[in-house]
C-alpha cells in the first residue's frame, strides 16, 4: 500500500481495515462472554442464586435484560454503540459511557506519564549501552534492563505501596482519582508511583530496542560516509544514527503504549486507581456484558489508532516508506 | 573525540534523568488532602472506610453483596433490629405482639419518623414495602422468608401481618436489610434503587462508582444523630493495599477478609479486631451418591477432621470452631454429638471399615478461587488430614461462577463452602433441609427427621422450647454428618487510632458507625 497514493488514501485504507478488525473483536468478545459458565445473576448472587425460585429467577432475568436472544442482544448493543450509546451496566445500572468517561482519563494519563518517564530514560540508557558495546557500562545497563524486565509488575507495585506506607507513612489519597485540572499536585501524587512502576519494564524494553538499533545503524555505510565527510560526531549521532534508529524505537514505544491503554490492571488494583483495567476486570468477574463489550471495543479502537499513528509517523521519519 | 562523545552521552542521560526527577519531585511535593478533615471545621468529622468492593445494588430487596447490604443498612431501617448478642430489639416498630395461635403479628410503628426526603414514615409505607418484597416479580432475595404472610394490613400506626401458620423466624427475617422500609411513593414512582431514600442514620450524598461513596449524617435520626458528619467508603480492591493504607493512616476503618493480610497490619496507627461472623466454613458432603451415601463413611470423615488444626493453619488460631448453629443466641458444643472424638483417626478407620470401605475412597472436592480466598488453604489441610484414613480429596479449584454453577446442581462429592448464617437457626437450615426448599440440591442430604425438626422449631415462639428443638437439630446434623462443620468465618476490622466507639458485630453490620467518633 505504501508507495501508491498519498497519505489520505493510506489512512482511508487503513481505517476500512480497522472497521473490519473491530467488528471481529466485538463478535469474539460477545461470544466468549456468553460462553463463560454462569450469568450476571449467578455472578452477583453467588451461591444465593440457588435460593431463587423459578419465578424470581425469571423476574431477575427480565430485569437484567437477559431474556432476549443472543442475536437480538448483540445487534441491540452494536446498534447503540454506532449511535454513541454504549449500554448500561447490569451491575450498577449506570450508563457504560459514564463508567468509561470516569475510567479512561486515569488510564490514559497513567500510560502517558509512564511513557514520558520511560522513553527518555530508555533511549538514554540504550545509547549509553551502545556507545561501548561489551564494556562495563553496557553490561551494567543490560543487567539493569534484564532486571527491569524480569521483575513482575505486581511485586514491584506491592513493594512500592508497602514501603511508602510503612517507611514513609504515605499512601496518596487512595481509591479515588483527582483529575489534573482539579489539582496538579494531588493528581501527580496519585499517579507518579504507579507510573514509575510501569515505567521500569517499559524503559527496559525501550533501552534494549534502542541499543540494538543504535548498534546496527552505527555500523552502516551512511554513517561512515557522514563521518568521512567530516560531519561533527554530535551530528552523526543525533542526526544520523539516532534518527535512523527512531523507527524501531517508535514501533516499540507505540506497541507498548497500546498495551498500556488496554488497562494497567495490576497497577490499578494495587494502587487502587479506578482506571479502565479495573473496570474491565470487574466487568468480567461480574459478567457485566455491556461494560466488557464496550470497554474492549474502545480499547481495541485505541490500540488500532495508536498503531495507525505510529505508521503515519514512519512516513514522516523515514522517507523510504512514503 | 572520546571526550566529546562521553560528554554528549552524559548530557543526554542527564537531561532525561532530570526530566524524570522533576516529574517525580513535583508529584512528591506535599499536598495534604483537606478531604480528611472535617469540611465544616465543626465537630463531627469525616470517617473513611476502606473495603475491597463497591456497593453494586441500590435496591435493598435485591442486594446480596455484603458491601451493598452493609451500606444500605446505614441508609435504611428495618422494622425489627437485633442487638449485639443477636436478640430482637425494636427498630421502626416500637413493639410487636404475636397472636396466641401464632397466626398473626401486630407491629406498632414508631411515630414521627421521616424519610430523608422529608416524607413521614407510616404503616402504609411498611405495607407497600412488604408487599413489594412478597411479589415474585420483584425478584427479592428475601421474598421467600415472607412466604407465610397471607395479608398485610395498615391501620394508623399499626401493621398487622396475617400468617398461614405460626412462623417464629419471621421477626428475624424482618431484621434483614432486604426487608428495609422503603417509602411508598418511591415504590409507586419506581425510583427504588436509583437514589436511596431511607430513614436510617445516614443520608445518601454522593456516589462515584468504583471510587467513593459519601453518606451524610441524618441529624433527625430517631435513635440519635450520628456523631460524625460524613462516612466515606473508598474502594481499594487489593486487601494488601488496605493494610498499607491503614498503616499510613489514610483510613479510619479497613475491612479485610484475608487472615494473612490482616496480620500485616501493624504499627501505631491501627489495630485489628477479628470478629467471628454468622457465616461458617464447612465441608459439604454429597450424601446422595457413592460411598458418602453410607452414614458411617460420612461419620468417618467427620471424625478424622481436626477442626482446630485447620483454624490454626489457615486463620492463625483465631477462628472459632463451630457446630451447625453459629448464632450466639443458641450456644451448643460444636463437636459433642459427633460419633467420636474429632481427630480420632483410629475410630474413623473403624467406621470406614464398617461402611465397607476399609481402604478409603476418592472424593471430587470443589473449592472456590477469587473472593473466597481461604477456600483452597482449608481444602489442603483437609486433604492432608483425610489422607490419614485413606480418603483422597481430589481438589478442583474453580472460579466463582463455575463453582456456583456446580454447587447449585450438586455436581460434587465434597465442597468447601462458606455459607451465610443468620441469628435465627431456622433461617440458616430451612432452605437446605426442609423438603422442597430452595437449596436442597446443594445440601446433598435430606431426611424426614430433619424436615420434622425444622418445621417443629419454627412453629413455636417459646424460647426454651425452640432452644431444645434446635439442640435436637444440631445433634441430628452432627450425628448424621451430612456436612462437616469447621469454624465460623472471621472478618477483620482494622481500626485506626482516631476512630473511637466502633464495634464489630457478628452480623457484619456497620451500625456502630452511627455511634462512633473520629478525633484528630
Amino acid at each position: 500500500m505504501a508507495g501508491s497514493g498519498g497519505p489520505l488514501r493510506f489512512v482511508l485504507g487503513r481505517l476500512a481495515g480497522t472497521a473490519v478488525t473491530l467488528f471481529g473483536v466485538a463478535v469474539v468478545v460477545f461470544v466468549v462472554l456468553r460462553a463463560l459458565p454462569g450469568d450476571t445473576i449467578t455472578a452477583k448472587l453467588g451461591t444465593e442464586a440457588a435460593a431463587l425460585d423459578p419465578d424470581q429467577r425469571a423476574a431477575l432475568t427480565r430485569y437484567y435484560g437477559l431474556d432476549k436472544g443472543p442475536v437480538e442482544q448483540f445487534l441491540g448493543w452494536l446498534g447503540g454503540v454506532c449511535q454513541g450509546r454504549l449500554g448500561v451496566s447490569l451491575d450498577t445500572g449506570v450508563p457504560v459511557r459514564t463508567l468509561i468517561a470516569d475510567a479512561l482519563p486515569v488510564t490514559v494519563e497513567l500510560a502517558l506519564l509512564a511513557m514520558l518517564i520511560a522513553t527518555p530514560v530508555g533511549v538514554a540508557l540504550g545509547i549509553l549501552a551502545a556507545s561501548r558495546p561489551g564494556r562495563a557500562r553496557d553490561l551494567t545497563t543490560q543487567t539493569l534492563g534484564l532486571f527491569g524486565l524480569a521483575l513482575p509488575e505486581f511485586v514491584l507495585a506491592s513493594v512500592c505501596v508497602a514501603v511508602l506506607a510503612t517507611v514513609f507513612s504515605y499512601f496518596p489519597d487512595p481509591g479515588t482519582y483527582t483529575p489534573l485540572t482539579e489539582s496538579v499536585g494531588g493528581n501527580l501524587s496519585q499517579l507518579i508511583y504507579p507510573a514509575l512502576v510501569l515505567a521500569v519494564g517499559l524503559a527496559a524494553t525501550i533501552m534494549r530496542t534502542t541499543r540494538t538499533a543504535y548498534l546496527e545503524n552505527a555500523r552502516s555505510e551512511f554513517v561512515r560516509t557522514a563521518r568521512g565527510k567530516g560531519v561533527s560526531p554530535l551530528r552523526v549521532r543525533l542526526g544520523h544514527i539516532l534518527r535512523a534508529s527512531l523507527v524501531p524505537i517508535l514501533t516499540m514505544t507505540g506497541i507498548q503504549f497500546g498495551y498500556l491503554l488496554g488497562g494497567t490492571v495490576i497497577v490499578e488494583q494495587v494502587f487502587a486507581l479506578p482506571g479502565l483495567g479495573r473496570l474491565l476486570l470487574q466487568g468480567i468477574t461480574q459478567q457485566d456484558y455491556a461494560v466488557v463489550q464496550s470497554t474492549t471495543l474502545l480499547v481495541a479502537t485505541a490500540f488500532v489508532l495508536v498503531n495507525l499513528a505510529v505508521d503515519l509517523l514512519y512516513r514522516l521519519l523515514d522517507p523510504r516508506t512514503r | 573525540m572520546s571526550m566529546k562523545r562521553r560528554s554528549w552521552h552524559r548530557a543526554a542521560c542527564a537531561a532525561s534523568l532530570l526530566l524524570t526527577a522533576t516529574l517525580t519531585a513535583s508529584a512528591c511535593s506535599p499536598t495534604p488532602s483537606d478531604d480528611d478533615k472535617d469540611p465544616s471545621g465543626k465537630g463531627g468529622g469525616r470517617l473513611t472506610v476502606a473495603r475491597t468492593g463497591d456497593i453494586e445494588q441500590l435496591d435493598p430487596a435485591r442486594a446480596t453483596a455484603f458491601q451493598s447490604v452493609q451500606t444500605l443498612g446505614l441508609v435504611y431501617d428495618t422494622l425489627v433490629d437485633t442487638d449485639d448478642s443477636g436478640e430482637l430489639v425494636p427498630g421502626l416498630a416500637e413493639k410487636w405482639q404475636v397472636a396466641p395461635d401464632g397466626k398473626a403479628v401486630e407491629l406498632t410503628l414508631r411515630e414521627g419518623v421521616k424519610f430523608h426526603d422529608g416524607t413521614p414514615f407510616t404503616a402504609a409505607d411498611a405495607k407497600a414495602t412488604l408487599e413489594r418484597n412478597m411479589a415474585k416479580e420483584t425478584g427479592s432475595v428475601v421474598g421467600s422468608y415472607l412466604a407465610n404472610i397471607t395479608a398485610v394490613e395498615a391501620d394508623g400506626a399499626t401493621l398487622t401481618l396475617t400468617l398461614k401458620q405460626p412462623d417464629a423466624s419471621l421477626l428475624t427475617a424482618l431484621t434483614y436489610t432486604g426487608n428495609a422500609m422503603l417509602a411508598k411513593k418511591d415504590i409507586d414512582a419506581g425510583t427504588v434503587g436509583k437514589k436511596p431514600n431511607g430513614t436510617g442514620p445516614f443520608r445518601w450524598r454522593k456516589w462515584k462508582q468504583n471510587q467513593r461513596l459519601e453518606l451524610a449524617a441524618n441529624s433527625a435520626y430517631f435513635a440519635g444523630a450520628p456523631k460524625v458528619s460524613t462516612v466515606e467508603f473508598r474502594v481499594i480492591p487489593d486487601e494488601a493495599s488496605i493494610a498499607s493504607g491503614m498503616q499510613a493512616g489514610s483510613f479510619d476503618l479497613g475491612i479485610l477478609s484475608d487472615p494473612a493480610v490482616a496480620k500485616q497490619v501493624t504499627g501505631a496507627k491501627a489495630a485489628v479486631t477479628a470478629q467471628p461472623t454468622l457465616a461458617y466454613h464447612v465441608l459439604q458432603l454429597n450424601a446422595r451418591k457413592g460411598p458418602l451415601a453410607k452414614p458411617e463413611a460420612r461419620q468417618a470423615i467427620a471424625c478424622a477432621v481436626d477442626r482446630q488444626e485447620i483454624a490454626d493453619a489457615v486463620y492463625f488460631g483465631q477462628a472459632k470452631v463451630t457446630g451447625p448453629i453459629t448464632s450466639p443466641a443458641y450456644p451448643y458444643d460444636p463437636t459433642a454429638a459427633l460419633p467420636c472424638e474429632p481427630g480420632d483417626t483410629a475410630a474413623a478407620k473403624a467406621l470406614l471399615k464398617k461402611a465397607g470401605y476399609p481402604d478409603g475412597f476418592e472424593l471430587k472436592t470443589i473449592t472456590m478461587t477469587g473472593e473466597y480466598s481461604t477456600s483452597t488453604n482449608i481444602a489442603q489441610v483437609l486433604q492432608a488430614q483425610l489422607k490419614k484414613i485413606g480418603v483422597t480429596l481430589e481438589l478442583e479449584r474453580q472460579q466463582t461462577n463455575v463453582y456456583v454453577d456446580n454447587w447449585m446442581k450438586g455436581k460434587f462429592d465434597a465442597a468447601v463452602a462458606l455459607n451465610g448464617g443468620s441469628v435465627d437457626p431456622y433461617l440458616i437450615y430451612n432452605r437446605y433441609f426442609t423438603k422442597g426448599a430452595s437449596l436442597t440440591v446443594p445440601a446433598g442430604y435430606d431426611s424426614p427427621r430433619l424436615d420434622e425438626l425444622l418445621a417443629a422449631a419454627n412453629l413455636t415462639t417459646d424460647k426454651t422450647d425452640r432452644t431444645a428443638r434446635f439442640d435436637d437439630l444440631q445433634k441430628e446434623l452432627l450425628g448424621q454428618s451430612p456436612w462437616v462443620w469447621l469454624f465460623a468465618n472471621q472478618v477483620y476490622y482494622a481500626v485506626g487510632t482516631d476512630l473511637k466507639g466502633f464495634k464489630a458485630l457478628p452480623t457484619e453490620s456497620l451500625e456502630y458507625l452511627g455511634k462512633a467518633t473520629v478525633g484528630r
